[in-house]
């Protein structure tokens, strides 16, 4: 690893430069080892063991503040060299055995985790592996999992949370977004409860469905984050693009806020909510109409047409505002228009090719009704209601909204 | 009564020219005051969503607030207690502001100083406060861990909330309250204060007997003033808290707001606002009476 001028992109434009900046930093002792581990079978553990001792001995932890400052001045701060522990893949066996031992020994996990990898059904993950190239070395599981799970990668990343002295959260692992309208809760609610093969409404809409053991479920998830002190409900997960917070569930539109924050997508990765193989997420869109009582429709409807028809092989004025944003566009011309979904995108426009995107209820005063589900999830999630209990007043309260129209 | 007294008693004495000078004023009232009012009064009886048209009801609306809604008894209680709050506290810190800039060098400065909250915009003072007291970046919890000590949590915590809005609350009117406890302190004669001090009158005795009593009108319009204030302003909660955490800090005022301008329902919410003004009324005719008693 070498210092790194701020202004300057982090690899290298030739290889001669790469050699050059290579020389620099060995000469200057400028640098900082990394070992990377990948399969970490049972079998191998007294091996690790031993390493880890030596690690110890020898090396200082690397956090991300570290790595940060080592590029910022070029010097290391601390009395004994870095050393960069990378774990790849997210295989089971590095779960169970490797950052148990990282963390006996004080070094700080670095994991890169495919998220096709850990999304991938247990019957399927040997599969992946040998069409990847993933070296899975020992069968030291009957089961056939030889993926960690996403509840396994949220407890590693706990890890993530970190505290000033004052015990208040500095670096947040997962953090749920504060809106005006509870969308911050009501939406990564709504992907829960669908993912557990819930609904929030009947057919007909003339009951809610709020008190079934889908939507328990889907709170006592949500609330066992807080418990556990995975969230911190001061924490508002809008603060993402200013860095300190690893984890959220937001919408694609807010991919140009991220990469305006955070200078670039390049340390943001997008998957689908990880929420078992029949993981579900939630769609809802804009529209525009006229009033059918204006008198001025005609103008109305000129306008609208004018906002949202492609011209001339470019996108409309709404589709260029959208794709802007990091948005979607329901226009099929807009969407032959504009360039190819991106990294970022990709995986929202995957999810709606599969089906898997649900729509937000259209229910008359849903304002009002998502305004109580967030503040009754909200009471939830901050312990001052059980799930069931919490659930059941807000199931009545929506019923005597929907009784006013259904 | 003869045309002559009924005359005589015009405004201003005989003719047209007085209500031709104060036609301005009534259009106004009549414009800005009488229609709304009378409107909002004719919605309390309806169920309006602004998209559609008002229909009669009768009095569903109040029967549905006071008999089944336990969230708007809860802003019933938090108005309180927020208006409760402002007075007790703010009142005396005004008066003490007055008392102590009447003998401070450059009192017009410290004045104006003080006054000039009120010469802000109140969205933007809710988001200077909600910068300074924020949990985790906010200067007095950033100041208090320079010192080793945590600071509580301002705007997350539900009785820390209603705690903060009630401080800056006080610190955005204090300036506005001072000016008239200044103005009232100027106007007692010192000859009173002298003739007390030889009498032998001690600090507090000559604060509670004398001054007191003479400013005692401004008192009453302070306290009736910051109590109408008080119960009825929601502008520096809705910007500041939302009414958070969790209607830890919403008001009724808040409570109709939100219920006519995001929930749709016109009709329910004038029925809120109109109970509101009813217990204002109520408290204030009250609060008139027992304060202006021995004036």
């Amino acid at each position: 690893m070498v210092p790194m001028d701020e202004s300057k992109a982090i690899l290298p434009d030739s290889w001669a430069q790469m050699v050059r900046s290579l020389q620099h930093g060995i000469l200057n002792g400028s640098y900082i080892r990394v070992i990377n581990y990948h399969s970490t079978p049972r079998f191998k553990l007294g091996e690790y063991e031993r390493q880890l001792e030596f690690y110890q001995r020898h090396f200082s932890s690397v956090s991300e503040e570290d790595l940060e400052r080592f590029f910022a001045t070029g010097a290391w701060h601390k009395d004994k060299p870095g050393l960069i522990l990378n774990f790849f893949e997210g295989y089971r066996n590095t779960y169970e055995f490797a950052a148990p031992l990282a963390e006996k020994y004080g070094f700080i996990g670095w994991f890169f985790i495919p998220t096709g990898f850990i999304d991938c059904p247990v019957a399927e993950q040997h599969d992946f592996a040998d069409a990847h190239h993933l070296s899975v070395l020992s069968d030291d599981y009957k089961d056939g999992r030889i993926a960690m799970t996403w509840d396994e990668l949220r407890e590693m990343s706990e890890a993530i949370t970190t505290r000033n002295d004052q015990d208040r959260i500095e670096t947040a692992g997962f953090a749920y977004a504060q809106s005006s309208s509870g969308a911050g809760l009501v939406h990564p609610f709504y992907a829960k409860l669908f993912s557990e093969g819930g609904a929030p409404y009947s057919n007909d809409k003339s009951e809610a469905l709020l008190d079934g053991p889908e939507a328990t479920s889907a709170l006592e998830d949500m609330a066992g984050l807080v418990r556990e002190g995975i969230v911190d409900l001061s924490v508002d997960a809008y603060d993402f693009p200013a860095g300190g917070i690893a984890m959220m569930v937001m919408a694609n539109w807010y991919e140009s806020a991220i990469a305006e924050g955070l200078g670039g997508l390049d340390d943001v990765a997008v998957s689908a909510i990880p929420a078992g193989d029949d993981w579900r997420t939630l769609q809802y869109a804009f529209f525009m109409g006229v009033d059918s009582g204006s008198d001025r429709q005609e103008e109305a409807w000129a306008l609208t047409r004018h906002l949202n028809e492609a011209r001339d092989g470019e996108a409309s004025c709404v589709g260029r505002m959208l794709d802007g944003l990091g948005a979607l566009t329901a226009s099929t011309a807009d969407t032959a228009a504009l360039p190819a979904a991106d990294a970022f995108t990709q995986p929202f426009v995957d999810a709606l090719a599969q089906d898997r995107a649900i729509s937000q209820p259209n229910v008359m005063q849903a304002s009002e009704i998502e305004g109580l589900m967030a503040r009754a999830i909200e009471e939830v999630m901050a312990g001052e209601a059980e799930p069931a209990e919490g659930l059941e007043t807000l199931d009545s309260e929506i019923e005597d909204i929907l009784a006013e129209f259904y | 009564m003869s045309p002559a007294t009924r005359a005589a008693r015009a405004p201003g004495g005989h003719g047209a020219a007085p209500w031709v000078f104060l036609s301005p004023l009534l259009a106004f009232a009549a414009i800005f005051f009488v229609l709304p009012i009378g409107f909002s009064i004719y919605l309390a009886f309806t169920r309006w969503n602004p998209l559609g048209t008002p229909r009669w009801v009768g009095l569903r609306q109040f029967e549905y607030l006071l008999t089944r809604d336990d969230q708007f008894w809860a802003t019933i209680v938090n108005t309180f207690v927020f208006a409760g709050a402002f007075v007790l506290i703010g009142v005396p810190v005004a008066l003490g502001l007055a008392f102590v800039f009447g003998r401070a060098r450059g009192k017009a400065v410290w004045r104006s100083v003080y006054y000039l909250p009120q010469l802000t915009n109140i969205v933007a003072i809710a988001y200077l406060w909600q910068f300074v007291l924020d949990d985790r970046y906010g200067a007095i919890n950033r100041l208090l861990g320079m010192v080793g000590l945590r600071g509580p949590d301002w705007l997350t915590d539900p009785a820390m909330a209603m705690v903060s809005v009630v401080l800056v609350m006080i610190w955005y009117e204090a300036g506005k309250n001072m000016l008239v406890f200044s103005a009232a302190l100027e106007g007692v004669d010192q000859d009173i204060y002298d003739a007390a001090e030889i009498d032998g009158a001690g600090a507090w005795r000559t604060l509670v007997s004398i001054t007191l009593s003479i400013i005692r009108p401004a008192f009453v319009f302070v306290t009736i003033t910051s109590f109408i204030t008080g119960m009825g302003f929601f502008a520096l909660i809705l910007a500041m808290t939302e009414g958070g955490p969790r209607g830890a800090t919403e008001v009724t005022a808040l409570y109709a707001y939100r219920m006519a301008f995001e929930d749709l329902r016109m009709g329910r919410a004038s029925a809120a606002a109109l109970i509101l003004f009813a217990l204002i009324g109520i408290i204030a005719a009250v609060q008139f009476r027992l304060l202006r008693e021995r004036t």
